[in-house]
């Protein structure tokens, strides 16, 4: 059946291939592998090696360090002992007297050198006692260097030498290293030590080292097999000189040289220069070793130790035979195995695909070949293209009838497309959309009856006419040459343009021109469709949008369930969502929370009968601010008077709301200083009685009565109540009594003692003064009390940190934008002001705090009655300036108070009327007291004759006149009531200059000082003076008035 | 089907594991020093020695395929913070070693704690000896390195009537009552010695003192930024080098820099200085300018700093973990060529073997060597000539006068009058 394959098939089998891609992928896989693991395991090895070569170096280094270590102690213990001391002193002076020959030296000697013989007991060669000039007075092996001196001569540079220097001039042990000592014609290390007696050096005591020890120790072999070797050399010039015998050449030592250069001699080159290390490389000999090396400061020799690598890795080369076998054998195996299964697998696909071939090329006898023994895909492949066969033969027969059975059914179809186009004709005739057919040239060849009806034409008027009747003079030419442009095989043509009934008449219409092939001839099939009425309903849409959208006021439609369907652009500017965050969301997105469940209850039920809602509806911006609106919502109803949607009317009433409130609460405030102006008035009344009544018992007892204390009590507390009056005054706008003209500047600078004392020492005033500042007509202490309260609150602010508060003056011109953003506006005017400004660098002041700093009993502190800031706007109010507060949290605040310049012609009038001496005047004459207060009156008529003035009392204004006209000649002066029933203070004034054009009058009132100012105005009144007030003070105005009325 | 693509996940996930090398986690050392204080000063520039060489080792792909990570402390120049830091480092941040302190009196604090926690300090500056710890390696110089040698050759250049002034704590307590020892030995005599509380620059008593008593020259144990007052007052008063030359012992070229013109023709000793030319120091310093701005001088602790960490990785490297045990039993036989010269740990003391060196500050405001030792000096914290006992009892009794700390309390904090 092999035949019966293409040829490339038969080479490239896909047994062949499998066999292929599996071994080259299996050699792939255990190349790389085997090479990763070899690699890495032999790194291991050699680490490890190395490692544990450099353990025995390490201990080869130790050993060295303990042997030295152990020799330079015997010679530092020997540099202490006094019997050693008492040698060197006892040899050196036989020495220098008698010679060594001598008999006191050769006793001395003789006695000592058993004494020594016990310190060297092999493990020294030698000792040494040399004097401090460096004379060896004493040695036990007595050779030729024995008497010589160690500064001079033949012995000045060995090591012996060198060491004995260094120990004097160190003051320590010192041992020189390795090298050929002449007098003992071997390598020799000497260790010395200066010997020390009361802070004086008397000599050295030196050792030779037994060399053949200490060799034996360098080269002690343990652990580094039949190659490992010890190196220690020291660098001379550029060669290091070796200082041991080699394994492999015992004389070695001081007779070998290694040139720095070599190519070898890395190792024994960088221990020797400082450097530790370790490495596999190439030695002397060619050799590869295992090298470790480390630098033996003590002796300034390098270390090498070593062992050849073939040593140190012949067990793991064996291993690596063997396992190499072991790889390739398995190798060798995983091959067969993939050969049977590959076999298995492919060769009935071989067979299957011969069969195939064989039906491919016609052969109907092909016979498939069994493979119903396996269970897996090959069987189900066999099976299924058996199947496949039979199923071919059965298609080919039933392919014949169908063949057959066509053609008798296109018969039947041709009769049945007759049917249909008679139909379709029909349908023309009977659409209202007029419909013409037009040859290339624009020549109408057929009309339908709606056509002719729209342009109101006979069908026989328009067959054979042109086609571009139907159109304005302007489009004909533009659509005969588009007709002539447009070919077959285009989309359609739409237009939109206005066409000409016959009656001349023009209507909108939609026209579309398709090409259609009648008889292998193009012809134009234009449908015109009347579109006028829907035209004019668009043109309405489009206003009635416009309009909407251009609308200051937001405009929202929903569907019944209230998902929003449309909104103009105000509606997105005031609500701060975009179209995308808005369509099909429920305005719910916009609650703000602040109406209740009932609110939205009551709305619903509204509109849900079809009525029209309106109300103020709180919202909430996409940002998070809340907004006001004046909302209206109407139901959209359908025909069937259904609700269909709801539309929303919103006008944004937020800046209106705000100026109500802040109205509002400019009003509330207003009330409340009148109300606080009332009662202070009334309180200031029965004050006057209380603290005239006490001064005046107080006067009449004796001041040891135990009495005593207990009115002064009455006087404290009723001047802590008059105080308290007095901002309450303050506050509604009716406490300033005395104006003058005044410059703030000037009055700040006599107040610094005052604030001084009032602020914490930690706060710096600082003062920014205008020197040319303009005089403002004003109450001086009033003014002060701003001063000083807005001083004070600077400092609270401040509190316990260090800082600063700043006092500035000067002029600003202020302008009507400028009056909007302070404080009080409403009886500002444009114009120039003077401005005090008190700056700190305190705490600063919330939002909330800010809002409310005005509000009399609003205040911050523990202790504050919450009336300073009132008051300050009280009499800022009633000096008809204003007061601008910039403010931030932790940085600080401001309070800038503005007040009306004076005009220059005001400036030019001195006013002399305050200028006052304290001149004792007697009291004399008689007073009329006018009061409608039974109390006071009598309290005053008591203070006065407490002064030595007889008084007379009237209860009112009216009886006041009358007593005056009565007693017109003894009444030297009136002390008059301001608010009285029947006949008030102004008309009694007025009655009593009537009758005495130059009566003294002095006002007394518990407020109001404006209405004095105002109404007494250079009319003449002698003083005035607030209730309630001491006998002291009522006595000097009344005295005053009295002498400047002369 | 399912089966082969299973099988082919699992040989993909043991290739993944086979060969794909986890990500170390980072070596940890904890760099101790002071970064605010008086002796900040001195110690930022040590810090970033340290640092330096760290990200040298890192450059050159770490120690052990691992990254080495620095945990700085500040230290607040108070012994206090370096005892409890040291803690925080070794307990909490498990450091493999400790990089760090200036003052004997900070070293001598956080030494207990090494000690317990079996951590390992090294500590870059020279000191006054009298100490060994096998859990401290000590890579500045003792006496016998640096100033002995410097007292010997100013006995034999500069004359024999010595004045002695250093900041109060124990390194110039403990090095002035040794030069004491030592110069007596060598038939000078000590005029004077005063101490500077740390920090203070009140330096009128010391000034009046040296104008009466007219030393040959003075030793010059102060440490700190006090150093900046002293000479400014010398110079003030009119004391110049050519009259009464200056020695010191821990002023290196960080603080000459401040100095200005006020040190000229003095002279100091160490075992590093930055003008020392070589390869491995041009390569040092240049590469410390290059990381932490050109112009900045380069001090002996700095370069001691430097040199430890690339001990401390050769010895992670021969012992091939970082665990501190094996580290300090390896440490004592690491050697290397620093930009001073060999340096190479002592197998007994722990402490660097260092070449010692004089030098004189010349009108460049630079160091001019002017002495160095032939070959290696061999650090000997114990001098022969002096007895431990005795060392001993006068550094406890510093230490009790001192109530429990090495260095002397503030006068001005305490109250009391500026000595």
């Amino acid at each position: 059946m092999n035949k019966f394959l293409p040829k490339f098939m038969r080479f490239h089998s896909l047994f062949t291939e499998l066999m292929t891609w599996v071994s080259l992928t299996l050699i792939l896989l255990s190349v790389i592998f085997g090479m990763y693991i070899y690699d890495h395991v032999n790194k291991v090895i050699e680490q490890q090696y190395l490692s544990a070569l450099e353990s025995l170096a390490d201990e080869k280094a130790s050993s060295i360090y303990n042997i030295l270590e152990k020799d330079r102690s015997n010679v530092r213990v020997l540099s202490h002992i006094p019997e050693v001391h008492e040698a060197l002193l006892g040899l050196e002076k036989a020495f220098y007297t008698d010679g060594v020959n001598g008999r006191s030296y050769q006793e001395k000697q003789h006695h000592y050198d058993a004494y020594f013989q016990y310190f060297l007991e092999g493990s020294y060669y030698d000792l040494f006692l040399i004097d401090q000039k460096g004379t060896i007075v004493y040695t036990v092996q007595h050779e030729s260097d024995f008497g010589k001196n160690l500064l001079k001569g033949a012995y000045k540079n060995t090591g012996l030498a060198k060491a004995f220097r260094q120990s004097l001039k160190n003051l320590e042990v010192v041992n020189s290293t390795f090298a050929y000592y002449e007098p003992s014609q071997d390598p020799a290390l000497f260790i010395t030590a200066p010997m020390i007696v009361k802070h004086q050096v008397i000599g050295v005591v030196g050792l030779q080292v037994n060399t053949q020890n200490f060799y034996h120790e360098v080269n002690n072999y343990v652990g580094l097999g039949k190659t490992g070797m010890v190196v220690v050399g020291r660098r001379v010039g550029d060669h290091v000189l070796l200082a041991s015998p080699l394994r492999h050449d015992p004389d070695a030592a001081f007779q070998r040289t290694i040139p720095l250069n070599a190519s070898f001699s890395r190792p024994i080159r960088e221990s020797s220069q400082g450097k530790t290390g370790k490495a596999i490389l190439k030695d002397g000999r060619g050799n590869d070793v295992l090298a470790v090396w480390q630098y033996i400061p003590a002796l300034q020799w390098g270390m090498v130790v070593k062992i050849d690598t073939s040593e140190a890795f012949s067990y793991w080369q064996e291993l690596r035979k063997t396992l190499m076998f072991y790889i390739f054998m398995g190798l060798l195996l995983l091959g067969l195995v993939v050969f049977l299964v590959m076999y298995r697998i492919t060769k009935p696909l071989q067979r299957l695909t011969e069969a195939s071939a064989a039906i491919a090329s016609g052969q109907d006898d092909v016979v498939w070949p069994s493979l119903a023994y396996r269970s897996n895909e090959l069987s189900v492949l066999s099976q299924s293209f058996q199947t496949m066969t039979q199923h071919l033969q059965a298609s080919k027969q039933a392919l014949l009838k169908t063949v057959q059975a066509l053609d008798e059914n296109n018969q039947l179809l041709d009769s049945r497309v007759h049917e249909q186009t008679a139909k379709v004709r029909a349908v023309l005739d009977a659409t209202s959309d007029g419909m013409v057919t037009v040859d290339v040239l624009g020549v109408i060849q057929r009309v339908n009856p709606a056509l002719c009806r729209m342009f109101e034409y006979a069908e026989d008027d328009l067959i054979g006419s042109s086609f571009t009747r139907f159109f304005e003079a302007s489009e004909k030419k533009t659509l005969s040459h588009e007709l002539l442009a447009y070919s077959a095989g285009e989309e359609g043509l739409n237009r939109h343009l206005r066409g000409v009934k016959k009656s001349e008449v023009l209507f909108q219409i939609d026209l579309n021109i398709n090409v259609m092939q009648v008889d292998q001839q193009n012809l134009f099939l234009a449908t015109v469709h009347d579109v006028s009425e829907r035209t004019r309903m668009e043109l309405q849409q489009t206003r009635l949008t416009e309009a909407i959208d251009q609308s200051k006021d937001a405009v929202l439609i929903t569907d019944r369930d209230g998902v929003i369907e449309y909104f103009n652009p105000a509606f997105q500017r005031l609500s701060g969502y975009s179209e995308e965050e808005l369509l099909g969301k429920n305005p719910r997105i916009m609650n703000s929370g602040k109406m209740s469940k009932d609110f939205y209850q009551r709305m619903w039920d509204t509109l849900m009968r079809g009525d029209m809602w309106h109300a103020e509806f709180t919202n909430c911006h996409k940002d998070g601010t809340l907004y006001e609106v004046y909302q209206t919502i109407s139901p959209i109803l359908d025909q069937d008077t259904h609700i269909v949607g709801f539309t929303a009317v919103q006008r944004d009433i937020t800046g209106e709301k705000e100026e109500r409130e802040k109205l509002e609460h400019i009003q509330r405030l207003e009330s409340l200083g009148v109300l606080a102006g009332g009662i202070a008035h009334d309180f200031n009344n029965l004050l006057t009685a209380i603290l005239g009544n006490a001064a005046l018992a107080k006067q009449r007892v004796d001041h040891l009565s135990p009495v005593t204390p207990l009115l002064t009590n009455v006087e404290l507390a009723s001047e802590k109540a008059a105080a308290l009056c007095k901002q309450m005054l303050a506050y509604s706008g009716k406490g300033k009594f005395i104006t003058e003209k005044i410059n703030l500047t000037h009055m700040i600078q006599e107040m610094m003692s005052l604030l001084d004392v009032s602020i914490d020492k930690n706060i710096v005033v600082r003062l920014d003064l205008s020197e040319q500042l303009m005089p403002i007509e004003a109450d001086v202490a009033q003014m002060q009390q701003v001063v000083m309260n807005l001083v004070i609150n600077a400092s609270e602010a401040i509190g316990k940190h260090s800082g600063t508060i700043t006092l500035h003056t000067g002029v600003v011109d202020i302008d009507q934008q400028y009056i909007t953003t302070t404080y009080i506006d409403s009886d500002l005017k444009p114009g120039r002001y003077v401005a005090l400004e008190v700056s700190d660098t305190g705490c600063g002041m919330s939002n909330d705090t800010k809002r409310h700093l005005f509000d009399p009993f609003f205040t911050t502190k523990f202790t504050g009655r919450g009336l300073g800031m009132s008051a300050i706007l009280g009499i800022i109010r009633g000096h008809q300036g204003g007061i601008k507060v910039y403010s931030e949290l932790a940085k600080g605040s401001t309070f800038k108070v503005l007040f009306p310049c004076l005009d220059f012609s005001e400036l030019e009038v001195e006013d002399q009327n305050f200028q006052s001496s304290r001149q004792t005047v007697e009291a004399q004459g008689t007073i009329l007291v006018i009061d409608d207060e039974e109390t006071i009156r009598s309290t005053a008529a008591m203070m006065l004759e407490t002064f030595g003035f007889k008084t007379l009392t009237a209860q009112d204004g009216e009886v006041g006149v009358a007593v005056f006209r009565e007693h017109q000649a003894e009444i030297s002066a009136v002390l008059l009531d301001m608010t009285m029933p029947r006949m008030n203070g102004e008309d009694c004034f007025r009655e009593l200059r009537r009758i005495d054009p130059h009566v003294v009058v002095i006002l007394s009132s518990g407020y109001n000082q404006q209405d004095a100012t105002n109404s007494f105005a250079g009319k003449g009144l002698a003083g005035f003076i607030q209730k309630p007030y001491f006998p002291q003070d009522l006595g000097d105005m009344m005295m005053e008035a009295l002498k400047k009325k002369g | 089907m399912k089966k082969m693509v299973l099988l082919m996940i699992m040989i993909f996930v043991a290739f993944f594991f086979f060969f794909h090398k986890e990500a170390l986690p980072p070596i940890k050392v904890g760099v101790l020093h002071s970064l605010s204080g008086t002796m900040a000063m001195n110690e930022r520039p040590v810090m970033e020695a340290t640092l330096l060489a760290i990200e040298d080792i890192n450059a050159q792909g770490g120690l052990l395929g691992r990254q080495v990570e620095a945990i700085i402390v500040d230290s607040e120049s108070n012994s206090a913070t370096f005892a409890r830091e040291a803690k925080y480092l070794i307990v909490d941040q498990k450091v493999s070693a400790l990089f760090g302190c200036w003052t004997s009196s900070s070293r001598k604090t956080v030494k207990p704690i090494v000690e317990k926690y079996h951590s390992l300090l090294f500590y870059p500056v020279q000191y006054e000896g009298l100490e060994q710890s096998d859990y401290i390696a000590y890579l500045g110089a003792v006496p016998n390195q640096q100033i002995f040698p410097a007292v010997d050759w100013s006995l034999k250049h500069l004359g024999s009537r010595v004045y002695l002034v250093g900041s109060d704590y124990i390194f110039p307590r403990m090095a002035n009552w040794l030069i004491r020892q030592q110069i007596q030995i060598k038939h000078g005599h000590v005029v004077g010695e005063r101490y500077i509380p740390m920090g203070h620059r009140n330096m009128s008593d010391v000034i009046t003192d040296i104008q009466k008593l007219h030393p040959d020259v003075i030793l010059n144990t102060i440490n700190g930024d006090s150093n900046i007052a002293f000479f400014h007052a010398l110079k003030e008063a009119g004391i110049q080098a050519k009259d009464t030359p200056v020695m010191s012992f821990s002023l290196g070229e960080s603080e000459l820099l401040s100095l200005g013109g006020d040190a000229e023709g003095d002279y100091a000793s160490w075992s590093y200085f930055q003008s020392i030319d070589n390869p491995v120091n041009a390569d040092f310093v240049g590469r410390y300018h290059a990381r932490f701005g050109s112009g900045k001088p380069v001090s002996d602790p700095m370069e001691a700093a430097w040199v430890a960490v690339h001990l401390w990785a050769e010895a992670v490297r021969s012992a091939q973990t970082d665990d501190v045990n094996a580290v300090r039993r390896v440490i004592k036989h690491q050697s290397m060529v620093a930009p001073e010269g060999i340096v190479s740990i002592d197998h007994g003391t722990r402490h660097a073997w260092k070449t010692g060196r004089i030098v004189q500050v010349d009108g460049k405001h630079h160091f001019r060597v002017i002495w160095s030792s032939k070959q290696l000096i061999r650090p000997i914290p114990y001098p022969l000539f002096i007895s431990k006992n005795k060392a001993k009892s006068f550094m406890d009794a510093l230490y009790q006068t001192w109530g429990g700390n090495w260095e002397a309390p503030d006068p001005l904090v305490q109250g009391g009058s500026h000595e």
